[in-house]
Parts: structure tokens; C-alpha cells; sequence
């Protein structure tokens, strides 16, 4: 190795270390937090708001899954290459999605500031970011869930075959299904309410058995000859994966202004419809349809901006462009400091 | 004294209230001037803008494109905002001094600390991104040598993605939904395809989309091509939907390249109607990103030049004459990226050989224009005069000493005032005539004058001093990348065109050719049948074309009959029965482009496969053609027809003239008959080697060959069709061609096709231009813009039953809202119970 890669190295390994360390600190934080996730999950799925969320979002992309379909089932010399674009490239899906994530997060700090309850939160023992990064959590957690029926359009999007399961004994088949068995103990370990010890149990096992399972998984199907399950996808399944991914970064995006508005204001209203017009920023350009494809750094300044273009030119079709996701993620962590500093704010004032 | 924020004074509160109005105001004005400065276009780029500013301000006004006031404005609006920043700036320093304002001022750094980090990373990511690639099949992925000859690229090229409702190459059926979806296909490629190139060039690579369907195409096109007339002229010329790439070199000249979309990504119809279990889907054949990567790289590279060898100014691509112009040619080979240059190898005043270009003759037939006008014009103008004098004098003149005067123009004498009438009344027609042609030859003289002014004369004349004919057409054809060569000796409609003779090249001009092909360069022969009407005999017609025995030592042979069609023969019935009136003239059956037995032939490749993606059969028939074949290892197969007659017909290769035929053998005759070929006849035809109708045989119709008949066996044995009527061959030079320490090419592509008149017509069929245009880039080796068999491209489709897509619909777009609706109604109960 020369100089450069020497340096390039160690700083990549630097960096990777302060990442783990802080992702440590984080998990550390969060696991402290624990209760108030609970909470506020709780409050999620007790409040009418989630399931009109549900209904409208799985009302969308069901229909845009049927207009997909249709294609997809077509005759003649129409069709659709990207499935997942002709559903999530589509503006109809922006449009609505545009509203998810300040109807999620309108409540979480402004109907505390409202209620008055705010002042008790901020007497827990637990510090700002870690209030933050719960009430975060719990959001996403109920955004991820939210995307989690979409799955049940996967088998016709990707074309999925699936042979009859054969028991296969390999070392590596038989990782995954202990990676698989101990998710599924410790999700059900997850439920009840257990003491410290046993829920650090649980989270090991869920942690733990998903490492198995992936590296189980891949391995499996890479080395061994037979394989448990024979699935194999008519229609290329990268798009698939690139854009959960991406929408999760992006999710978590929008998530953290609505969470940063809803820190500001009293009104839950007021929070949803400013967070609304914030995100709207980085959706807007995604409408404005350029016949000219200058290429010139306007050009690429409202791509770079555009959420949905993103969409529909990378992640519905299989690539991973690493300039929206620095963005989101960028974003997302520095929406989420500022809204620690907005609590925080309410101290020195 | 420190200031205090809660116990400020009053008017110092009020003070910053109208600082903080006016920084608001100032920024309001700023953004007004600047979008009026956009709106006059004095805003193209960041430092442009600010020249432009300061240069309105300093009274620049005829360099600036803003008004003074616009400039004014953004000046005086950023002055306010600057002030007002600086108010802030030192209002925000002293509260730091307070411990409350301190801790808020920690915030408000990490916040900004925070805010530069983000931009700092964006901005990052802005300019070192990398798209991942996940796809299965990596299709946006590039080749590591592509990537690296992108990374070479400088300057900006726009890509013209140019839609127009025109016939395409080939295709003469209806635009039909195929081709529009396939269009949207190919624009949608060409978007990712840049986006990949610009990832990896410096290269600015604009994209726009023209679509002549669309209303706002005129403002677009005048938009892009206000100071591009090459852009706007290749627009123009663009046969079919297009990609048209344009770049302006250091020098400012223009670059302008065109492809086909179907060098890209072409519809096969065949397969579209046939895929999906015959329900239909779109299917393409993926060319692959090289045609396109070659033009974008290549932008500044010379156009291939093509000499176009005729006998005649009327036969060249500026011919006048419909029945003879090769004019379809030349603008077809214009509009896909060909320079051509007509050779005229025939003096039109004396038949003798030459080898001038279409300007040198030009000049040749004006010069001989204007000697003639210049003899005429003094002659005429003589004769107004004299007829206005007698005019002027005839009315009061004595009318016996008008007669002795103008005696020679009168050749009479005036005898009476009836005569005088009569007299001024034809001076009066003859004046006003003359007056007319006078002012006709003038301008006539004047138009001469004016197009030799227009050409380049002093070069013209240097090249006509050039007596060396070998040396001049040598040096013609030796920039030409390819050398066309027709011989047109005959009408589609039968009888012979002229004498054989006036086709024949002079030994000069045949060593020219003969240099050219040495150097490995291509050449495109289009011979056409050289059987005379005027030849008493019916045996073989004696052969002794040295052009033809050029591409013999090539192995190329050029068999001495005319093939002839069932269709024909029955024609020659007709015409006999009904001898007096005019007789029908059937059209010969399509030529076809069978595989042939030899193998794979890459011309005949394309060709056969455009025919199968248009789903159509390519519409080109050659009345009386003749066979040519190829046969490369020199009179193997026996070309002498007559070894102990009087006529040796052919000496194909030197010394092998007179070596015994080598008969084919039966399992070899299939094999031999096609190598090299791509152009087949259709097997209603048979040869012949006097194809014309004569006293003794009024209809030509196939007669089996005696069995003695020495052809028997051989290439030239008289036979049903199918013949080959088109040889692609890489040939080998012959070593006698060279002398020792020559450099000697490999192989030399040759096209020869057995008909003359295949491009002759003022506007080509598609399948003609398609015919010439894979022939001529095979020839020069652009291989990939033939049609091959590629990776197809189709849609994905799902082979789900009604019953089961149905199922799928109601489930997905009913039922699972209902059920998390179902859900939340429950949990609203339980909720309420609770």
C-alpha cells in the first residue's frame, strides 16, 4: 500500500470507529429511553389519526399498484420497465405522501407544549436528545410499519417464484434458521413486560439472530447447492431494495422537520401544515417537468433538491445515488440536533 | 457603554426596528433587480452577472445587456441589506457580553457551526457522488474503457434527441403505436445514458428534446439553433427520428453528427407481434452504447468522404435528369454523415477519358457558355443598332437612297410607301425581339460571369493543367475513405443504355483504382450486365473488361449473363402476340437475402434483419442484373467456358488463363455459388447470355444447357435461379501487386452488385438507401451501425390470469385499507370501552 492508501485506511477506520462509538452512545441512550418509545409508539397506534394514515396510504398505493399491474398485465406494445417507479416515481404518490410524515410527527412535541406536559418530559431523567431521539424513534418506527403492508405487492412487482421448502442441513442453512428463530424469540420476549436482564436478553437475540440470518442467509444461497427455498424473480429485484431503503432515509427526512416544527410551535395544526410547507421544498421541484435536460448546475441543483426525482430517475430503478441519501441522512441528523436545540432553547430563555 | 436588550431606550429599540425594516426592504429590492436583471438576460452566469452590474452602473450601456435602473436597483437593495447585517452583526457582539445572551449565542454558533458542516457535506456530495449500480444486469454501468475515454472529454455537446413523424430507414408501413412507444423508449434511454456519461466526463452534456409533433417545436428549434446554422441545417436534413450531437471546436467551428435511433435501440415488430403468446409486447434490440459513445468522442472527427466515379455529369448526384441522376444517392449519403465527390471519367465534348470533378466540368461548360456569348452578344448588339438607325431614318428617308444604303440588309429594293410601311413594321418586330434576346444574352453573361467567380477557378484551372490522368485521379480518390463505382448500362426497362465501350476505364484510371485498392481502401462496384443487343451471336459474350479482370485478381467474378425472370419471359410472349402495341412491363420479383450456404455474410446479415424488424419484406428489384460471385482462391472453380472454342470467355486470374475449368462438384455447388454473396435473385429467374428478344428467338425463355455444353459444372452453367447478385467480401490483394518491401494491407472490403441502375433515381426507396447505407458502412468497417442480432429489450409482463388479476386488484386497492380502517374502528371501541 502506498501513502494514500495508508491514510485513506486509517481514516476510514478513524471514522468507523467514532461511528460505532457514537452509534454505541445512541443505542446506549435509546435503551434508557425505552419507556417513553413505548409511550409514545402506544400513543400512535391508539390515536384515529394512525389508522386514517394507514387507510388513505394504503388507499394510494393500492391504486397505483392496480395502474402498475395494469401495465404489467398488459398487451401491445405498452408496458412498464420499473414497476416500483410507475408506483412510487409517480407524482399522485408525492402528492399524498407529502401530508405522512407532519401528521405523524405534528403531535409529538406541540400536543406536549399544548397539554402542558412538556415541562414533566423535560423533568424525566433523561437528557434533551435522548427525548428527541425517542419521540424520533417511535415516529419511524411507525413510518417503517407503515411501508410494512407495501410488502404484500412485492410477489407480483418482482415476479416471484417460490418452490416447494426443502429441508436443507447445511452449516450455513442452518445459521439462518437459527438467525430466523432467535428474531422471532426475541421479538415475543419483546412483548411482555420483563425486567432489565430479560429484555437485554431479548434485544441481544433480536440483534444477534438478524446478524445470523443475514450472513446465514447470503452465504446459503451463495455456497450451498440446494437451498431451503427456490425463489427466483422474473423482473429485477434491485429496485425493490433500493427504494425501501431510500425511503426510509427519506422518511426519516421528513420525519425530523415535522419533529423539528412540531418542537416550535403550541398548535398541532400549525406544526403539520409549516412542517408541510418546509417539506414541500424538497418535493416542488419534482413537478416542475424539465423538457430541457441542460445538465447545467440548475439542472442539477433541482434534482439535487428533488425528493421525487430522485425517485424516479435512481431508486425505482435499481441505483443507489449517494447524493440524496448524504442529503437525507444529512438532514434528518441535522433537523433532529436542531430540534434538541429547540428544547433545549426553553431553558436559557 | 454596553447596551443593554431589556433596558434599552426607546428610540434605540425603534432605531433597530427601522435598521431591520430597511435590511427586509433592501433584500425585497435586491431579488426584484435580480430577476429583472434574469428577465433581460444579463444574469448567464455568477461573475458574467456581476460584470454586467457593475458595467450598466459605470454607463457600459452598450455592453451591458441591463438597464441602469435594473443595476440600481440590485445595488441600492443589497447596500440596505449589507447595512442592515452590519447593524446586527454589532448589536449581536454586545449582548454576547450578557452570561443569558452568552449561552444563546453558543447555541445560535453550534447551530451555524451545524449548517456549514451540512452545506460543507452536501456540497460534497454535489460534486463527488457515485451512482451505485444494482441492477442485475449493471445497466448503468459503463465499460472501464469507456469510462476512461469519457474522463478525456472537455468542452459541452448537446445531444439533439430530434422526433419527427417520418418515414424511417426502411420502413414504408404507418407510424404505429410500436414506434411511438418505442420512441419513448429510446428518449428515456438516451436521458440515462447522459446522465451515466456525465458522471464520468467533464464534459457539459446538454440534453434537449425536439418533437416536431409538439406545438412549442418551432420556438424550440429557433431557441436552439439561434447561433448554430450547422445544428439548424442538420435539423433540417434529418431523414428520420434522430440523435444529432453537436459541439463547437476552439476554433468555433461547428460538429455535427447524426444517428439513427435505430443505431441505438431498434423495434423489431416481427418479435413485438409475436411476443407475450402472441398478445403483443415492445420488443428492442439493445445496440449497446457504442454507436452513441463513438459520435459524443469522435464529435470532431472528418466526415468520410465518397468519390462517386461516373461517365457522365448526368449520371453524378447533381444530375438533372431523372432517368439517370444518381441524385437520391448523394443526398442520402449527405444526410447520414457522407462528404461526396462526384468524378466524372469521361469528357462530355470528346467521349475520351478523364478524370475532372463536377466543378471542373462545370467550369468547362461555362467557359464554353460564355466564348459562345461572347461571340454573340457584339454580333447582336450590332444588329439593334443598325435596325434603330434605319428605323430612325426610314420614316423621312428617300426611299432609292435607303435602298443603296442598306442594300446588304434589305436585299431588295423600297419602291413604294407600302414597302416603307411594311418595312418599319417589321424593324419594329425585329428591334423589340432582338432588344429581348439581347437583354436575356446579358444577363445570361452576367449569371456566368457571377457562378465562375463562385468557384474556386484558379483551382479548377491548375487541376485541368494536369495532363498525368493516372496522377490526378489518383490524387482525387486518394482522400476519398470509399470509392463508388457505377455502371450503368442498362434501362430498368430493358434495352441496352448505350455503347459497353463508354463504360470502359483507360488503363490510367484503371491503375488509379488499382493504387486505391492497394492501399486496403474499400470500393463499392455496381456493374451492371454488359451484353449487347447489337452481338449477332447468343454464345457467351466475349468478355474483356479490365476493370472486370481488376476484380477477378480480387477473386471477384462478374459472371457475362443477365439474369432474367419467369415474370420476363412472359412479358416477351405478350409483347410478341401483340407486336404492334406497347407491351407490358411486370415488375421482377424482390431481390432476398437468403443465408447464404457458405455461411453468415454480415451485409446480408443486416439486411435480412432489418427486413424481419420492420416486419416487411426490403421492396428492391433489379431487372436485368447479372450474377457475380466471389471466389477467393482464384479460378478454383473454373471460370474458362469454352477451354478449346474460339472464345476464351474470361481470364480470371493471369496465368490461370487458360488453365482447365475444375467443375463444381454437386455438394460444393451451393457453397460456391453463395460465398460472399448477400444479394440472391429469386429463384423464378435463370441466366442468359442474350437476354434480348431477336427474329429467331422473339421470347428469351430458360432452356436447359445440352449436356456437352462445356459450361456445364461451372459458375457460368445456364441454370434456374437463385443467382447472386451482390458479392461483400474482405478481399486479399494479390502479392504481383506489390513490389518487395511494399506495405501490403490484409484484406480490402469489396462490394460488388451485378446491376448498375440500383441507386440511380432522384429520391431512393428506403430500402434502396437502406441497401447503400449498410453497404457503405460495412465497407468502411462501422460495423456496429449494421443491424445484428442484440440483446433484446422487452417489457416485463405477468402471465396472471383475469380471475387472478382481479383478485389482486380488490385485494390490494379494497381490502387492505379496510382491513388497518376495520383495525382502527376496533381500537376506537376497545379505547371507549376502556
Amino acid at each position: 500500500m502506498n501513502l494514500n492508501e495508508w491514510v485513506t485506511t486509517v481514516g476510514l477506520v478513524a471514522a468507523g470507529a467514532i461511528g460505532l462509538g457514537l452509534l454505541g452512545v445512541l443505542l446506549v441512550g435509546l435503551f434508557q429511553a425505552r419507556s417513553l418509545v413505548r409511550r409514545e409508539l402506544a400513543a400512535y397506534f391508539l390515536s384515529p389519526i394512525a389508522y386514517v394514515v394507514f387507510v388513505v396510504f394504503l388507499a394510494v398505493t393500492g391504486h397505483l399498484f392496480f395502474l402498475t399491474l395494469d401495465q404489467l398485465t398488459n398487451t401491445g406494445p405498452d408496458g412498464v420497465e420499473y414497476p416500483m417507479r410507475s408506483m412510487f416515481g409517480d407524482e399522485r404518490f408525492w402528492l399524498v405522501f407529502l401530508f405522512i410524515p407532519p401528521l405523524i410527527t405534528m403531535r409529538s412535541f406541540a400536543e406536549e407544549r399544548a397539554s402542558g406536559t412538556l415541562e414533566m418530559l423535560m423533568t424525566a431523567p433523561l437528557r434533551d436528545w435522548q427525548v428527541v431521539l425517542s419521540k424520533f424513534v417511535a415516529c419511524f418506527v411507525f413510518y417503517v410499519l407503515l411501508w410494512v403492508p407495501t410488502l404484500a405487492y412485492l410477489p407480483l412487482l418482482m415476479d416471484l417464484k417460490v418452490e416447494t421448502p426443502q429441508f436443507v442441513t447445511t452449516p450455513f442453512a442452518l445459521l439462518l434458521l437459527a438467525g430466523v428463530g432467535a428474531v422471532v424469540v426475541g421479538l415475543v420476549l419483546l412483548v411482555p413486560r420483563v425486567g432489565t436482564g430479560l429484555r437485554l436478553v431479548s434485544v441481544l437475540l433480536v440483534g444477534l439472530g438478524a446478524i445470523g440470518a443475514v450472513l446465514g442467509g447470503v452465504l446459503h444461497y451463495r455456497q450451498d447447492p440446494q437451498h431451503l427455498l427456490e425463489i427466483s424473480a422474473g423482473i429485477d429485484p434491485a429496485p425493490v431494495l433500493t427504494l425501501y431503503l431510500a425511503m426510509m432515509l427519506a422518511g426519516a427526512m421528513f420525519l425530523s422537520i415535522g419533529l423539528f416544527v412540531s418542537s416550535l410551535v403550541r398548535d398541532q395544526l400549525v406544526a403539520a401544515i409549516i412542517a408541510l410547507l418546509v417539506s414541500l421544498v424538497f418535493v416542488v421541484a419534482g413537478f416542475w417537468r424539465l423538457e430541457l435536460d441542460g445538465g447545467g448546475t440548475f439542472d442539477r441543483l433541482i434534482y439535487f433538491f428533488s425528493v421525487p426525482l430522485h425517485f424516479s430517475k435512481s431508486f425505482t430503478r435499481g441505483l443507489l445515488d449517494t447524493r440524496p441519501l448524504i442529503l437525507y441522512v444529512s438532514m434528518a441528523a441535522l433537523f433532529l440536533f436542531l430540534t434538541v436545540r429547540s428544547l433545549e432553547s426553553r431553558r436559557w430563555r | 457603554m454596553a447596551l443593554n436588550p431589556r433596558r434599552s431606550h426607546p428610540w434605540l429599540s425603534r432605531l433597530r426596528l427601522l435598521v431591520r425594516l430597511l435590511g427586509l426592504t433592501g433584500l425585497v429590492l435586491a431579488l426584484v433587480g435580480l430577476n429583472l436583471a434574469h428577465v433581460q438576460g444579463g444574469v448567464p452566469s455568477l461573475e458574467e452577472g456581476w460584470t454586467n452590474l457593475l458595467a450598466a452602473v459605470q454607463g457600459g450601456g452598450d455592453e451591458s445587456a441591463l438597464h441602469p435602473e435594473t443595476a440600481y436597483l440590485c445595488l441600492f437593495g443589497m447596500a440596505l441589506l449589507l447595512l442592515a447585517l452590519f447593524v446586527e452583526v454589532i448589536l449581536i457582539s454586545r449582548k454576547a457580553a450578557f452570561r443569558r445572551s452568552a449561552s444563546g449565542l453558543n447555541a445560535a454558533a453550534q447551530v451555524a457551526l451545524a449548517l456549514v458542516l451540512l452545506a460543507g457535506v452536501n456540497l460534497f456530495s454535489f460534486t463527488h457522488y457515485s451512482r451505485i449500480d444494482w441492477t442485475r444486469s449493471k445497466q448503468f454501468t459503463l465499460s472501464a474503457e469507456v469510462e476512461d475515454e469519457l474522463r478525456k472529454l472537455r468542452g459541452e455537446t448537446t445531444i439533439v434527441v430530434l422526433q419527427q413523424r417520418r418515414k424511417t430507414e426502411f420502413a414504408e408501413d404507418q407510424f404505429e403505436d410500436y414506434d411511438a412507444a418505442a420512441e419513448g423508449v429510446v428518449i428515456e434511454k438516451v436521458r440515462d445514458l447522459a446522465e451515466q456519461l456525465r458522471q464520468f466526463s467533464s464534459q457539459r452534456l446538454r440534453i434537449v428534446i425536439l418533437d416536431a409533433r409538439r406545438k412549442e417545436y418551432r420556438n424550440r428549434l429557433v431557441e436552439e439553433t439561434k447561433d448554430r446554422p450547422g445544428l439548424r441545417q442538420a435539423i433540417k436534413e434529418a431523414p428520420e427520428n434522430s440523435l444529432l450531437f453537436y459541439t463547437r471546436d476552439d476554433r468555433g467551428k461547428e460538429h455535427v453528427q447524426r444517428l439513427g435511433f435505430d443505431a441505438f435501440l431498434q423495434l423489431d415488430k416481427t418479435a413485438s407481434r409475436k411476443a407475450n403468446d402472441g398478445k403483443g409486447n415492445l420488443v428492442l434490440l439493445e445496440k449497446g452504447v457504442e454507436p452513441i459513445l463513438r459520435r459524443v468522442i469522435n464529435l470532431e472527427e472528418r466526415r468520410p468522404r465518397v468519390g462517386f466515379l461516373v461517365c457522365h455529369t448526368l449520371l453524378s448526384t447533381k444530375g438533372k435528369v431523372p432517368m439517370y441522376t444518381a441524385e437520391g444517392l448523394g443526398k442520402m449519403l449527405a444526410n447520414h454523415g457522407f462528404d461526396v465527390r462526384d468524378i466524372v471519367l469521361k469528357s462530355e465534348t470528346t467521349g475520351d477519358a478523364t478524370s475532372a470533378t463536377l466543378e471542373e466540368t462545370r467550369v468547362e461548360e461555362l467557359r464554353d457558355t460564355q466564348g459562345g456569348l461572347a461571340e454573340a452578344v457584339p454580333i447582336y448588339q450590332s444588329n439593334v443598332t443598325v435596325f434603330k438607325e434605319m428605323r430612325a431614318e426610314l420614316p423621312k428617308a428617300n426611299l432609292a437612297s435607303f435602298s443603296r444604303k442598306y442594300a446588304r440588309r434589305l436585299r431588295g429594293i423600297l419602291s413604294d410607301e407600302e414597302d416603307r410601311r411594311r418595312l418599319l413594321a417589321v424593324l419594329d418586330g425585329q428591334i423589340g425581339q432582338l432588344d429581348v434576346t439581347l437583354q436575356e444574352m446579358k444577363k445570361r453573361q452576367s449569371e456566368v460571369e457571377e457562378e465562375l467567380r463562385q468557384l474556386n477557378v484558379d483551382e479548377v484551372d491548375t487541376q485541368r493543367r494536369i495532363a498525368d490522368l493516372r496522377g490526378k485521379l489518383t490524387r482525387l480518390i486518394s482522400d476519398c475513405d470509399l470509392v463508388i463505382l457505377p455502371r450503368f448500362t442498362r434501362l430498368p426497362q430493358g434495352p441496352a443504355m448505350g455503347l459497353n465501350e463508354f463504360y470502359r476505364l483507360d488503363d490510367a484510371q484503371l491503375a488509379a483504382l488499382k493504387d486505391y485498392l492497394k492501399a486496403g481502401k474499400p470500393l463499392l462496384a455496381c456493374l451492371g450486365p454488359i451484353n449487347d443487343p447489337d452481338d449477332p451471336k447468343t454464345a457467351p459474350h466475349v468478355v474483356d473488361d479490365k476493370l472486370e479482370k481488376l476484380l477477378a485478381q480480387l477473386g471477384i467474378y462478374c459472371a457475362p449473363q443477365t439474369v432474367l425472370f419467369d415474370v420476363q419471359a412472359r412479358d416477351f410472349a405478350e409483347q410478341r402476340r401483340r407486336r404492334f402495341q406497347q407491351g407490358n412491363v411486370s415488375l421482377v420479383p424482390e431481390v432476398e437475402f437468403p443465408e447464404g450456404a457458405s455461411g453468415k455474410n454480415e451485409l446480408g446479415e443486416s439486411l435480412r434483419l432489418t427486413s424481419r424488424l420492420a416486419d416487411s419484406r426490403l421492396d428492391i428489384r433489379l431487372p436485368y442484373p447479372r450474377p457475380v460471385y466471389f471466389d477467393p482462391d482464384g479460378g478454383s472453380l473454373g471460370r474458362l467456358q469454352k477451354m478449346f472454342g474460339a472464345t476464351v470467355a474470361y481470364a480470371p486470374v493471369g496465368g490461370l488463363a487458360l488453365a482447365p475449368a475444375l467443375y463444381l462438384k454437386p455438394d460444393e455447388e451451393p457453397a460456391a455459388r453463395s460465398r460472399g454473396a448477400f444479394l440472391f435473385s429469386s429463384d423464378k429467374s435463370w441466366n442468359d447470355d442474350h437476354p434480348f428478344p431477336t427474329g429467331e428467338r422473339p421470347a428469351p425463355q430458360f432452356k436447359p444447357p445440352e449436356l456437352n455444353d462445356p459450361a456445364q459444372g461451372t459458375l457460368d452453367e445456364k441454370r434456374r435461379g437463385p443467382f447472386p447478385l451482390g458479392v461483400a467480401v474482405e478481399a486479399t490483394m494479390p502479392d504481383e501487386w506489390y513490389s518487395p518491401g511494399e506495405g501490403k494491407p490484409k484484406t480490402s472490403r469489396v462490394v460488388v452488385i451485378g446491376s448498375g441502375n440500383v441507386f440511380v433515381d432522384p429520391t431512393l426507396s428506403p430500402a434502396r438507401q437502406k441497401l447503400l447505407l449498410d453497404s457503405c458502412n460495412w465497407l468502411l468497417g462501422r460495423d456496429d451501425q449494421l443491424n445484428r442480432e442484440a440483446k433484446e429489450w422487452r417489457y416485463p409482463r405477468l402471465g396472471l390470469t383475469e380471475l387472478e388479476k382481479e383478485y389482486w386488484l380488490w385485494g390490494t386497492r379494497l381490502w387492505l385499507p379496510v382491513l388497518f380502517g376495520f383495525l382502527g374502528l376496533v381500537v376506537l371501541q376497545v379505547r371507549r370501552a376502556l
